[in-house]
């Protein structure tokens, strides 16, 4: 299963937005229903790394935007996923 | 179950509360809340407290302290110190001199020179030092191991001089037994001391009298007896549990201090309402 903080990073590089509405972008993307804690610790580490921001609001249901640097380390993350993944997929294929 | 939730994040650190809690009870109002979120928000409150929380950084730096004093404990050698005590009274009729003069005299030639190099021969003390010459350096730990302490007291209805005085001799050596020979000889050479003062002090009151002096004790004299005789060596200093367990609290304390300092440091988001 895939780190929550990439998750996060992935629902948010598709555009800013809310917890809830990260809850639901992600178990949409990716099937997996992030909980309440485990979706807030992410975003907790993720704004500490300044690899998310929150944007004003004067709702309490604040939108996060992901950063240049959350961007960066997305894809370093992804490109590594996609040649573990690619990698794998064609070993399987030859086996 | 969504009045669970609201109980469990009161859990959760108060200083991410106070950037997260509005947003973070937004999404429990949003959310079709079930168990498993009750405890994945217990979860990830657990690992606040420890992870962000000032709780581990403090259980941290405790912990570094308290391995520092191990370490430091480990590394310094053990010093033992054995302890006798002395009393010190003169007869009713010896009051030519306060007692206090007469006992910071005996303190003062108990550490002679001649004393401590005898008493430093007869245990063998700082054998290295010595082998390499150094006995000088030898005899200045010898004289610096050896502590002596006085307190002056009156024997009930004997009026308000002091006749009385309780005399301490301790010795600090690495070896608990060595320890306790010093502070034997060292207890001897007061004795011994006394004796040599009195047979002086007696001498001169017959050299006085027109008559020749002794080398013996004739008459009144001031009484030097063994109240406590010498200990086995105690480890000295504080015992290492004491100062482990200190290092601890006070790790514990400054890491907690610092890890606030630096929260102060970083501006929070103000949480919005």
């Amino acid at each position: 299963m895939l780190e929550p903080s990439l998750l996060v990073l992935s629902s948010l590089a598709g555009g800013d937005k809310h917890g809830y509405a990260m809850m639901v972008d992600i178990e949409a993307f990716a099937g997996v229903r992030l909980g309440p804690g485990t979706l807030y610790g992410a975003i907790t580490r993720l704004e500490e790394r300044g690899w998310i921001k929150p944007l004003d609001s004067d709702d309490r249901r604040r939108p996060y935007r992901i950063t240049a640097e959350g961007k960066k380390h997305l894809k370093e993350q992804l490109s590594m996923f996609d040649q573990v993944a690619r990698t794998g997929l064609s070993r399987l294929k030859h086996s | 179950m969504k009045t669970i939730a609201n109980w469990v994040v009161y859990l959760y650190p108060r200083e991410w509360r106070h950037r997260y809690e509005p947003k973070l009870r937004a999404l429990l109002e949003d959310v079709s809340f079930r168990w498993p979120d009750a405890l994945d928000l217990l979860k990830e409150a657990i690992k606040m407290q420890f992870w962000t929380g000032l709780t581990l950084k403090a259980a941290v730096c405790g912990l570094a302290a308290a391995a520092i004093a191990g370490v430091v404990l480990w590394l310094s050698p053990a010093s033992y110190e054995s302890q006798a005590v002395v009393s010190t009274m003169p007869e009713w009729s010896v009051r030519d001199r306060p007692l206090t003069d007469w006992v910071n005299e005996l303190k003062l030639s108990t550490m002679r020179r001649e004393n401590l190099v005898r008493v430093m021969e007869a245990s063998n003390l700082y054998p290295d030092l010595r082998r390499e010459g150094r006995s000088e350096d030898a005899l200045k730990k010898t004289a610096d191991a050896i502590q002596i302490l006085s307190g002056f007291g009156t024997i009930a209805g004997s009026g308000p001089v002091p006749n009385l005085a309780i005399t301490s001799l301790s010795f600090r050596y690495p070896d608990p037994l060595i320890a306790r020979q010093v502070t034997r000889d060292l207890v001897a050479a007061f004795i011994d001391e006394n004796i040599r003062r009195d047979i002086a002090r007696q001498n001169a009151g017959r050299i006085a009298a027109g008559e020749n002096p002794q080398e013996r004790v004739d008459g009144p004299l001031v009484v030097a007896a063994l109240v406590s005789p010498a200990t086995v060596g105690q480890r000295s200093g504080p015992k290492p549990a004491t100062v482990i367990g200190l290092a601890t609290a006070e790790g514990s304390q400054l890491g907690l201090i610092f890890a606030m300092i630096r929260r102060r440091k970083v501006p929070a988001t103000p949480a919005a309402v």
